[in-house]
């Protein structure tokens, strides 16, 4: 009896194992062949022996590309665009989605109809008035009416301003809101009501309530949220590439390069097509880089933060 | 007493909603309207900007009666869908089961599976598939060392599965790569929902004599129902919405020629098919989703 639930034990343990470690090696492949591909000379991509280890290591398509993308700069640039937006996202979407979890009021079946349509529009349907909207900034007429008073004319362009990404995500209209508000809603839905009718009858305020009571005690949500929300703005492409063409951000100068490497393998006579493959890899790890490291560095917090908001509820 | 706290409580939910309605105003109902506008013109370039002439339906029946791709590309898109949501969330699930219980390693698995929702991105995905030496390895393609799969049909077939059958398993063999690439958000959040379920149900139903079979199905299951909900919703928005998506490709094709008009209308349809699918999604789930309140 006891023998035959070790045995059962250890299979489960190899399943398991398996299972995961199969699935791990897909996930991690492209990542090594990127680590290779971007670390190798030349002449390694011609020798057919050298498939994930090189034999000739370099470090020039490294420094080559990170001179191409201005590297620094663009680093800079994209955690700080994608760092403020992320956390304006943050505290508009957590705050729409605890109004739609947790109180009833007329006009909310509408307002979840909204939210439903900004995750299923796709962004592509209104990239051109977008622009224009953000070319021309003129909320409810103020500009037109400064205009009208001052008697100058007044033109806002918020085209490549970093302004472009924080007044949407402030408003709750970041990237992906839609999604955000919806995990926010789902997840204060799930939380049991006792905690906030103590608030109530100790006379907190509503907000107060949210802000001391609800956030504090949904720091797994709140990780998850601002793990997603900060890398979809890092990896953004739709947005950046139609309200801030000439941003300095990694991803940009990736998306630029990809174009420039593109547009010579086509139309130059003597390109060395693995020549821009070393470069492109060269550029997807030093995009990917960043993210990875911010991610190691957290990881610990992060899943301990998943963990620790277990025993709540 | 009681009605006036309920109307001080659906003021301040209103209140609560107020920045993403300014929002949604400014940055999503009025883009949108000028894009419907736009799929019923023609649209020309003066010098004073873009200049909209009413034409009515012309832009939609273009693509529905002369276009020979579009309907072709959606139908395709939706077919793939149908097969691709059950797949990925019980993929998804599964992997969240296990990776919430505590072994050895976890923590190492945990990071590795949620790699993909870091790098998830419209260029590099690009740039690997147009990269000769790795694309091979994203189609699942035969030709690549590391996941052949042109031999396990006729292995399947030899063991003694129906041909049918292999037919379906194949294609998701082949897609490996991009089920395990796509799963990552989804099991963040199936992982989330799992740590939030109390201790103590488990222990009463184990004190109870419940077997964990039922109490997956029992306790489990019911807990993270407003999850499972939530990560369907993403997993259709995520493939309907992402920049490889064959219709979405179109679209930006057209964006592309400086046929906005045309786009527009391309999308309001696609919209209008989608929305379809995802608001059936809503209804036939949410009333089995089980809410701790209301």
């Amino acid at each position: 009896m006891k023998s035959k639930k070790v045995v059962l034990n250890f299979v489960k343990t190899l399943f398991r194992f398996m299972f995961l470690a199969g699935l791990s090696v897909i996930i991690v492949y492209p990542f090594f062949y990127s680590l290779s591909v971007a670390l190798r000379d030349v002449q390694d991509l011609y020798d057919p022996l050298v498939i994930l280890v090189p034999r000739h290591f370099t470090l020039d398509n490294i420094r080559n590309v990170m001179e191409r993308m201005d590297y620094g700069r663009s680093l800079l640039g994209s955690f700080f665009r994608d760092g403020v937006s992320c956390l304006l996202q943050i505290a508009s979407c957590s705050l729409t989605g605890y109004g739609l979890a947790r109180f009833n009021f007329k006009g909310k079946k509408i307002i979840s109809a909204l939210m439903f349509a900004i995750i299923i529009v796709p962004p592509q349907t209104y990239v051109i008035p977008n622009y224009i909207e953000f070319r021309y900034f003129n909320p409810f007429g103020f500009s037109s009416l400064v205009s009208l008073i001052s008697g100058n004319d007044i033109n806002i362009n918020l085209i490549d301003s970093n302004l472009a990404f924080f007044l949407p995500a402030v408003l709750g209209l970041g990237i992906r809101s839609g999604i955000i508000i919806f995990m926010f809603r789902q997840f204060f839905r799930g939380m049991p009501k006792e905690l906030e009718e103590a608030a109530y009858i100790d006379g907190l305020s509503f907000f107060r309530t949210y802000y001391r009571i609800m956030l504090p005690n949904s720091k797994a949500s709140l990780v998850t949220s601002f793990l997603l929300s900060f890398v979809w703005y890092w990896n953004d492409y739709v947005y950046t590439s139609s309200l801030m063409p000439r941003a300095k951000t990694v991803m940009n100068q990736l998306s630029i390069l990809f174009n420039n490497i593109s547009y010579i393998m086509q139309y130059e006579q003597n390109s060395n097509p693995y020549e821009g493959i070393l470069l492109l890899q060269s550029g997807v790890l030093l995009s990917i880089i960043p993210v990875l490291i911010l991610y190691l560095v957290f990881q610990r917090q992060f899943t301990q933060s998943i963990e620790r908001s277990g025993i709540v509820g | 007493m009681n009605r006036n706290l309920q109307a001080k409580k659906s003021r301040a939910g209103f209140l609560f909603c107020i920045p993403f309605l300014i929002g949604i105003f400014l940055f999503f109902l009025k883009p949108a309207l000028t894009s419907i506008i736009y799929a019923f013109s023609v649209l020309t370039f003066t010098p004073e900007g873009l200049e909209t002439t009413f034409v009515g339906f012309r832009n939609f029946r273009q693509a529905l009666f002369v276009d020979p791709t579009y309907v072709r590309t959606i139908v395709e898109s939706v077919r793939d869908m149908v097969l691709r949501v059950p797949v990925l969330l019980m993929l998804s699930l599964f992997v969240a089961v296990i990776l919430n219980q505590k072994f050895k390693g976890r923590l190492f698995f945990r990071a590795v599976f949620f790699l993909p929702v870091i790098v998830v991105n419209g260029i590099i995905m690009e740039i690997l598939q147009s990269d000769f030496l790795s694309s091979r390895i994203m189609a699942g393609d035969a030709g690549s060392s590391l996941f052949a799969t042109v031999d396990s049909s006729e292995m399947l077939l030899s063991i003694g599965f129906s041909p049918d059958l292999i037919e379906v398993l194949i294609p998701f063999a082949h897609s490996i790569f991009n089920l395990a690439w796509s799963s990552g958000v989804p099991i963040l959040m199936f992982l989330a929902a799992l740590q939030t379920v109390p201790e103590a149900l488990y222990e009463v139903a184990r004190i109870e004599g419940a077997t964990g079979w039922e109490q997956f199905w029992k306790i489990t299951f019911p807990s993270i129902s407003p999850m499972i909900l939530m990560n369907t919703i993403y997993i259709l928005a995520d493939y309907f919405t992402t920049s490889t998506n064959p219709v979405i490709k179109l679209i930006n094709q057209q964006t592309g020629n400086m046929r906005f008009e045309y786009a527009a209308g391309l999308s309001w349809m696609y919209f209008i098919v989608v929305g379809a699918i995802v608001a059936l999604v809503l209804i036939f789930i949410d009333k089995h989703v089980v809410y701790t309140v209301e």
